[in-house]
């Protein structure tokens, strides 16, 4: 049989056979391990492309699986699962190198595209290349009203590269959509001070400080 | 007596004192004349006598003359006339003694007068010329001096009396003069006097009246016009007590069944276990029950709010909402969600309270006052607590489960739906379908918990209504056309912008869309409307279904609501989900619906973002 190329983490054994059905039947071979010690021995040998990780486990948890896993698999890239509504353990995933999140509960079709995607996003593309695939993503999803996938995007974006304007004057305008006038304003100025000559976070500054203020007309780009 | 008599009659004293003015007048004006009358009959006649007297003798004395010059014939008649005349005059005098003295002087004139006449008769008996002459100037003459001197006295005595008598007459007619005017004043200061005594006795009944009339006003009953007497004030009187009376019969009657109901009214108010507080228009506490009492402290009847104890502030914005939505002509506001309830730290421990206001009418149906129940609900409100969070926790454990069973349902469908019978396939498009319904189940329970707590953030953008209203037509097109219902839209005149969460704004169509679907039977239609106001935009899913009985409309917004009798289609959540979302965006949900004729959900999006969630 073919190495696999998917680990699939959690603790739950029906989401480990459904889940590996689901991508078996587009021929992706795929391993399971249901904790997270389970995981770590399973990845010191074999050479997975990617592990879709449940944050919630017992014993070691999926964010310490996460901590230790980046810097020693620079190629492994990691899916965590996490279940609705947890977008601070998501956020927090992203920054520690995971690549994606898919909130439970999900059907095939959104598994698929999300490992199909990632698969074909080549891994050992440039961090600049990935940066502007975060910036898409996070677009996109305040194209489809998803501000809270959006905000995880962009601050995935904004560590990747921490000296561009564009992932925080995002996340400026995701907080004022939000209502949040004060971290709007917090984050185009961080914006701005990268890069005084980005004219969205100046427009939406300026309109941020301005009286009356009005919501209306935020500058994405 | 009458009254008019009684006011003649008080006019007496005042035509009296004039009357006994006028008498002493007249006395005294009569007396005055009466005087110089006598002035006249006393000393006048006495004076002319004298003046005649003396006039004889003077002419008795020319005679006299006249015989000594020897023209004795003409002497003697001229004599004798006069000597009458003299006597006459002398006996006048003597019979009108008046003076003091004048008797004497009349006896010594009358003594002289009679000496003279004796001389006087020897005188005309002599014959003698030369006698005669002597006898003329000798015996005569001296004589007929002392006559005259004799009647001068009295004439002088009599003008001495004359004046002084007129003298007095003078001085009478002054003192007359000062005394009539002072008994004019005194007269008329009494009569005055008298008539004004009299006259207010008369009209003091009518004051009595007055005063009794005022304390009637005042709300004494019980007093009564004390009037004696069969005037026509003393009739007013009587019929004003008989009114009195009957009016005092009334209003105790009505009084007492007033105060039964009042009584009772407050009985049962103070029997009630939640706090009760009436106010007025203006937020006047009027009447408050002994819970209330017990809770806040004896109430005055001070504003709300300024209680002994003062609220809390969470309870006096509580009471200030329901106030101003029964002040603002909405009715009773009875909030059925426990969410409402406030939380306040009693005496015994932590207590929830929802505020009920309902208003209170006048007689003639205007607002005239507003009471407000604050329900203590600690119970319930633990009670929806626990079973929210319960709610949840089962949710939420439902979702891995739910998971594995979508992938695995869908993954059989995938790989054997080739190898399947009809049969086996509807088996699984069933468990397919009641996964479907399951997920959707959880997905509502945990958005509504998560609305109810307040963690519901909204992320608000500005929403074109014409692709707005496109995209959701388009999105339930499939779903409507699968039951043969026709779905379309009508759009504004013009294409503006409400200011709403789009994501949520989709649950909510998708939510009343879902709705009419499912009521909606099959060749029947769905239509979606917008209408634009100044500030707002109204939206309206309007569909030919069998429509909402009126008793449930009001339900229908109400958690796991189903009217009943019908087939449980739904979760019994969405039109609550949408109520929520809608609420938090500032503003309304409702429905227009006659049963047989279809339902009209509308709701009401702000276009700016001028009203935050409420």
């Amino acid at each position: 049989m073919k190495e696999p190329m998917v680990l699939i983490v959690d603790d739950e054994k029906n989401i480990r056979l459904t889940l590996s059905m689901a991508l078996e039947a587009i021929n992706i071979t795929v391993d399971t391990a249901s904790t997270g010690e389970e995981a770590l021995e399973k990845l010191a040998e074999i050479p997975f492309k990617l592990m879709l990780l449940d944050l919630k486990l017992p014993g070691m948890d999926g964010l310490e699986v996460l901590r230790r896993v980046t810097d020693k698999y620079p190629n492994l890239m990691t899916i965590v699962i996490t279940a609705y509504g947890s977008i601070e353990v998501a956020v927090e995933a992203m920054k520690l190198g995971a690549v994606d999140f898919l909130q439970k509960p999900f059907d095939p079709k959104a598994v698929r595209d999300m490992v199909r995607r990632v698969l074909l996003s080549a891994p050992e593309g440039r961090p600049a290349k990935k940066y502007e695939y975060y910036i898409g993503l996070a677009k996109q999803s305040i194209n489809a009203g998803e501000f809270e996938v959006a905000r995880v995007y962009a601050t995935k974006a904004a560590f990747l590269k921490w000296n561009r304007p564009e992932p925080y004057n995002l996340i400026g305008g995701i907080c004022e959509v939000k209502g949040d006038r004060q971290d709007a304003d917090k984050n185009y100025r961080v914006a701005l001070d990268l890069d005084p000559t980005y004219q969205p976070a100046r427009k939406n500054l300026e309109r941020v400080t301005s009286r009356p203020y009005t919501r209306m007309g935020i500058a994405w780009d | 007596m009458l009254l008019r008599t009684k006011l003649l009659l008080a006019q007496v004293p005042l035509a009296l004192a004039l009357l006994v003015l006028g008498a002493i007048a007249i006395t005294t004006i009569g007396q005055l004349g009466s005087s110089s009358e006598r002035i006249l009959k006393d000393n006048y006649r006495s004076v002319l006598a004298a003046q005649r007297m003396k006039e004889a003798i003077e002419r008795m004395d020319s005679a006299a003359l006249f015989i000594a010059l020897g023209r004795r014939q003409e002497g003697q008649e001229l004599a004798w006339r006069n000597r009458s005349l003299f006597e006459e005059e002398l006996e006048t005098q003597i019979k009108n003694i008046t003076e003091k003295g004048e008797q004497e002087a009349s006896q010594a004139l009358l003594r002289r007068w009679r000496d003279y006449l004796a001389s006087y008769e020897r005188f005309v008996r002599e014959t003698d010329y030369q006698v005669l002459r002597n006898r003329f100037f000798t015996e005569l003459l001296p004589k007929f001096l002392a006559v005259k001197e004799g009647a001068d006295q009295i004439l002088s005595l009599n003008q001495d009396a004359m004046v002084r008598k007129s003298d007095e007459v003078r001085r009478f007619s002054r003192r007359l003069e000062t005394f009539i005017t002072f008994a004019a004043i005194l007269a008329a200061l009494a009569g005055i006097i008298v008539s004004m005594a009299l006259t207010t006795m008369i009209i003091r009944p009518l004051s009595v009246l007055t005063q009794t009339a005022r304390r009637i006003k005042e709300g004494d009953l019980e007093v009564r016009a004390k009037v004696e007497g069969s005037d026509e004030i003393a009739l007013l009187a009587q019929e004003f007590n008989t009114m009195t009376d009957s009016l005092d019969r009334y209003r105790k009657s009505s009084l007492g069944e007033l105060l039964q109901a009042q009584h009772s009214s407050q009985a049962a108010i103070d029997s009630l276990p939640d706090p009760v507080v009436a106010t007025d228009l203006e937020g006047k506490i009027l009447n408050a029950n002994r819970t209330a009492e017990a809770w806040f402290g004896p109430v005055l009847s001070g504003p709300l709010g300024e209680a002994v104890r003062p609220l809390e502030p969470a309870l006096t914005a509580a009471i200030k909402k329901a106030r101003k939505y029964v002040l603002a002509g909405k009715g009773a506001y009875l909030p059925s969600d426990l969410e409402e309830a406030v939380k306040i730290v009693g005496p015994e421990g932590e207590r929830y309270l929802l505020t009920q206001a309902a208003p209170v009418y006048d007689e003639t149906g205007s607002l005239a006052g507003v009471s407000v129940v604050l329900r203590d609900v600690t119970l319930l409100s633990k009670l929806d607590a626990m079973s929210k969070s319960l709610v949840a926790t089962f949710a939420h454990e439902f979702r891995t489960p739910l998971t594995s069973l979508r992938l695995a349902i869908h993954i059989l469908l995938e790989q054997l739906a080739a190898t399947m019978s009809e049969r086996q396939l509807d088996l699984i498009y069933a468990a397919r379908e009641d996964c479907e319904r399951l997920q959707n189940l959880v997905d509502d329970i945990l958005d509504i918990v998560r609305l109810q707590s307040g963690k519901l953030e909204l992320y608000r953008v500005p929403i074109r209504i014409f692709s707005l209203m496109e995209n959701i037509c388009d999105q339930h097109r499939l779903l409507a056309e699968e039951q043969e219902i026709m779905i379309s839209y009508s759009l504004p005149p013009f294409d503006e912008e409400v200011f709403a969460d789009p994501e949520r704004l989709e649950l909510v169509f998708a939510n009343l869309i879902v709705n009419a679907v499912r009521h909606t039977p099959p060749g029947g239609s769905i239509e979606i409307r917008a209408r634009t106001n100044r500030e707002s935009v109204r939206f309206e899913v309007k569909d030919t279904g069998e429509g909402i009985p009126e008793e449930y409309q009001a339900q229908v917004f109400d958690k796991y609501f189903q009217v009943p009798g019908n087939i449980r289609k739904g979760t019994g959540l969405g039109l609550a989900i949408a109520k929520n979302i809608i609420e938090a965006h500032g503003g309304e949900i409702g429905l227009e619906s006659e049963p047989g004729q279809g339902s009209t959900f509308w709701f009401t999006l702000p276009k700016t973002e001028g009203q935050p969630g409420g």
